[in-house]
């Protein structure tokens, strides 16, 4: 069931009114009754999946929790020497259990994502030895499985580390998995501290339920009235790339960037909007990322959970391996301690980008993405420094606005030539497009290039200057520390004001956007 | 009343108020957007029309468009007529189309076409797919520019075929099915559409071309029945019947001249000899003697083998005209403006008239040439 669909939002209403009727202490079981059903419609074989992995996760949760229970009862009335040695030989015996955890989660994501992938470069190697090729297994992954495998890979990390408790009844575990709002998309929540507001008992509220509304229809607004009208146009150009040459290359970057943002986000929005109709807040997944003035930036920006995910579960613990250290140390020795450390970071980065790339798909344009933002982010590392003493000698205002703008100009430059590699029918193609888009074109461009009507255009023009307005007013807002967002903003505005808001956010979705029979519209980052 | 059930009372008012403009938004918003096309445009022009000034609706399919001209029958017989018809208008929608026609129109008489029935029985029982997308698409050339309301609702939910791209939820928000004509409806059309949009020529669809047909060396007399009409098409006429009493109004089933397939020949034999048995109202104009009267030249006065042209369509109107006016009475329910407007009507139609005559010629002198050329 798709969150742009017309069954969702009956769903959702269906959900909400047995949600606040019934008695409190069983809201979860709606919830969870909800999460079934909306799992189940995409396929039931996929639930079982689901299920049997999360009765995995529960299993090993249950064992590292009287794990930590014990450990708890032995550091009774122990001096620092021997709790610290308790403290390592539970670790140890946690750790295997989260490690079991962690292959049957990781193994099922791989199985899933990536079989074919590495059969079909197994086949490119075999093809050069006198043995036979694997056939390809063909197998259809389950609906965000990446979204929801990392959920628990999360919750297990997090239990092992002591940061929380596991949740001892399965059918509300398995409620935290299946919340329909975030498991297909994300964003990629954290047990604590959705789990225990997921528990909570919600009275209705009458503000956020509006609030969340009002957040609905800024996403289908997103998605529906801007990424989907101009998607025809991108899709139609990579399709046949060879068939195109010059700058429609940047103009698809361009294009595709404020898709992407407006396809993603808006989804996120949907979601969050849903979630907090039933009084439960999900994370910012999106915090106006072409806004950022640098990669690093950027990546604090787009994706927040998932960029949190990989900097707590594999940038940190890569970064505090003996391995790392050991590199660090020679780095330091060999080029000094600034340069050293820099160069030795590039190992954590490196592996945190390469794994963001697989994430998104086995499939090499998407590694070569993430090594290239990899790439940026290490560079950006190592001249930050030099680059700051170099503008203080120049003396150059960094903090001016136009500076500013230039610098969110060149990382969002940086970021198209990311969607290109990210894009690509292959490396080959994307180099193609890149290196084209600062050629000539070999023929004139007509508007039937543009695939989009000159009246479409002008509409999704107009539209994207809406969002861009909006997006600078909440920029404002947060630049100056004000803690109020423009839902805020608009509940404290006359309710006739807010009616003719609404209203026209409305008609706009229904008149504008891409949707019914026939749309068929998807979300982008539905597929990963 | 305490505050938090002032608030309370307050806010749900609100949402009413909000639900209840965005409700008529949205209905206004769905005839507006209909597909461009003179099929689409009818129930414009019907509602266009002042309240209570037509004495006659005529429905049905291009068996009733192409064969009738409204400013002709006024001229001539002095009563007003509204064309209630479109491409393949299913016979099932009937019942509908003339309930929606009482809600704006206090009409004397309903004239329904009735070749639909036969076009309905000589079809397979099993529909393809693709044939059940067809007749869901001239459902939408009836359904597009009818107002909301429960007799259009309920016209969707029982006449729209189950297909895999149809939905029912779209078919009953217009809104929801149109909205990509935003992009799609010219300037022009824009301005037709939100200004008065009343029919120049009272919803006139004749055409000027010639396409010389073969006398029909039988025609589908009753004696010419071989079997009884099915049950099926027995059903169509009795819940048309039933309407037309249900509502105290008159109704006169008409038949109109083209050539007939050997497929539908015989249901038109049965239907014709049902309609004599049950005695109902039915002017069947392709019979011995009308036809005679009538006397449509085959040569010149049909565009295809399925209709006449418009030289054809004056012929028929002229007599179809006359006989309702002799068998029916129509009351007087113009005022002096709404009478100047059909004046008006009149004047530009034989003006067109003029001008069709002149392309008919035409389109004869070369259908004879390519006539001899081919002998």
């Amino acid at each position: 069931m798709s969150v742009v669909s017309y069954s969702f939002l009956l769903f959702l209403l269906i959900v909400c009114l047995v949600y606040y009727i019934i008695p409190k202490k069983w809201q979860w079981v709606v919830l969870l009754a909800a999460g079934i059903v909306f799992y189940a419609a995409a396929g039931v074989s996929y639930l079982a999946v689901v299920g049997l992995t999360a009765l995995v996760v529960y299993g090993c949760s249950l064992l590292m929790q009287k794990n930590l229970d014990q450990q708890a009862l032995l550091l009774q009335d122990v001096d620092r020497k021997a709790a610290r040695k308790i403290k390592n030989e539970m670790k140890q015996k946690r750790k295997r259990v989260l490690v079991c955890g962690l292959i049957v989660v990781i193994g099922i994501l791989v199985l899933f994502k990536g079989s074919d992938f590495l059969i079909e470069n197994v086949n490119v190697l075999l093809s050069h030895t006198v043995h036979r090729q694997i056939s390809a297994w063909k197998l259809i992954a389950p609906l965000g499985i990446s979204f929801y495998s990392f959920m628990m890979i999360a919750y297990l990390v997090d239990l092992y580390h002591g940061k929380i408790n596991a949740q001892k009844n399965f059918l509300k575990y398995l409620t935290y998995v299946l919340y329909f709002p975030h498991i297909t998309q994300g964003p990629i929540g954290r047990y604590d501290p959705l789990g225990t507001e997921m528990f909570a008992e919600h009275r209705f509220d009458y503000d956020m339920f509006r609030k969340g509304i009002w957040l609905m229809i800024w996403g289908y607004f997103k998605k529906l009235v801007i990424a989907d009208r101009i998607a025809p146009f991108v899709s139609t150009v990579i399709k046949n790339a060879p068939d195109y040459s010059g700058p429609i290359f940047l103009v698809i970057g361009i294009v595709y960037s404020i898709q992407i943002y407006c396809d993603f986000s808006g989804c996120m929005d949907i979601v969050r909007g849903s979630s907090e109709c039933l009084g439960i807040r999900l994370k910012e997944n999106f915090r106006r990322p072409y806004f950022s003035r640098n990669m690093p930036e950027f990546w604090r920006r787009w994706h927040i959970s998932l960029g949190e995910f990989f900097r707590e579960n594999v940038f940190y613990p890569v970064s505090t391996s003996a391995l790392f250290l050991k590199l660090n140390t020679a780095g330091r020795k060999r080029f000094g301690n600034e340069w050293g450390r820099n160069i030795a970071s590039c190992l954590p980065i490196l592996c945190v980008w390469i794994l963001t790339g697989v994430w998104h798909g086995a499939n090499w344009n998407y590694i070569g993405w993430g090594v290239y933002h990899g790439i940026l982010i290490c560079l950006s590392a190592m001249f930050e420094q030099p680059i700051k003493k170099l503008m203080e000698k120049a003396k150059i205002n960094t903090d001016h606005m136009a500076f500013q703008v230039f610098q969110m100009l060149r990382t969002f430059f940086l970021c198209l030539i990311g969607r290109l590699i990210f894009l690509g029918n292959g490396l080959s193609d994307s180099f193609y497009m890149i290196g084209s888009a600062f050629s000539r074109p070999q023929a004139a461009y007509t508007m039937k290039l543009f695939v989009l009507r000159r009246k479409e255009w002008a509409f999704a023009l107009v539209c994207m200057l809406l969002l861009l307005a909006v997006s600078i007013a909440q920029e404002i807002l947060e630049r100056r520390g004000i803690n109020m967002t423009i839902r805020d903003w608009l509940g404290n505005r006359n309710v006739i004001f807010r009616g003719a808001v609404l209203l026209a956010g409305i008609l706009l979705i229904l008149c504008f956007g891409i949707y019914g029979a026939g749309a068929g519209a998807t979300f982008i980052y539905e597929q990963f | 009343m305490s505050t938090t059930r002032k608030k309370v009372l307050k806010t749900v008012a609100g949402i009413l108020i909000f639900l209840f403009l965005l409700t008529t938004i949205i209905n206004l918003l769905g005839p507006l957007l209909r597909p461009e096309g003179q099929d689409f445009d009818g129930w414009h022009y019907f509602y266009a029309e002042d309240n209570n000034t037509i004495n006659a609706a005529m429905i049905g399919s291009s068996a009733m468009y192409r064969y009738w001209i409204p400013a002709q029958a006024y001229e001539e017989q002095g009563f007003t007529s509204v064309m209630l018809s479109q491409s393949c208008q299913n016979i099932r929608a009937v019942p509908y189309i003339m309930e929606e026609t009482l809600k704006s129109q206090d009409v004397d008489l309903f004239v329904v076409e009735v070749r639909q029935v036969v076009v309905d029985l000589a079809y397979d029982d099993e529909m393809t797919e693709e044939e059940k997308e067809k007749e869901n698409y001239y459902l939408s050339i009836l359904a597009s520019g009818m107002k909301q309301s429960p007799t259009r609702i309920r016209m969707i939910h029982n006449l729209l075929l189950k297909t895999e791209t149809d939905n029912e939820l779209e078919w009953q928000i217009p809104l929801l099915k149109y909205h990509e004509n935003f992009f799609e409806i010219a300037r022009e059309d824009w301005i037709n559409r939100l200004s008065e949009g009343k029919s120049l020529y009272k919803g006139l669809r004749v055409r000027t071309t010639v396409d010389p047909q073969v006398k029909p060396s039988r025609f589908p007399d009753v004696e010419n029945a071989t079997f009884e009409l099915p049950d099926k098409g027995k059903q169509y006429i009795e819940d048309i019947v039933k309407t037309a009493e249900k509502y105290g109004k008159q109704v006169l089933f008409v038949a109109t001249p083209y050539m007939y397939s050997e497929a539908r020949f015989p249901y038109q034999c049965a239907l014709n000899a049902y309609m004599e048995e049950k005695g109902y109202p039915y002017l069947n104009l392709d019979d011995k003697q009308t036809r005679q009267i009538i006397n449509l030249d085959y040569g010149v006065d049909f565009y295809n083998p399925r209709h006449v042209n418009y030289v054809g369509a004056e012929k028929i109107t002229s007599y179809l005209a006359a006989y309702m006016k002799e068998h029916y009475q129509f009351s007087d329910k113009l005022n002096e403006k709404q009478k100047k407007e059909w004046d008006h009507a009149v004047s530009a139609w034989d003006k067109k008239e003029l001008q069709y005559r002149q392309e008919w010629e035409e389109n004869c002198k070369q259908a004879s040439a390519v006539g001899t050329s081919e002998e």
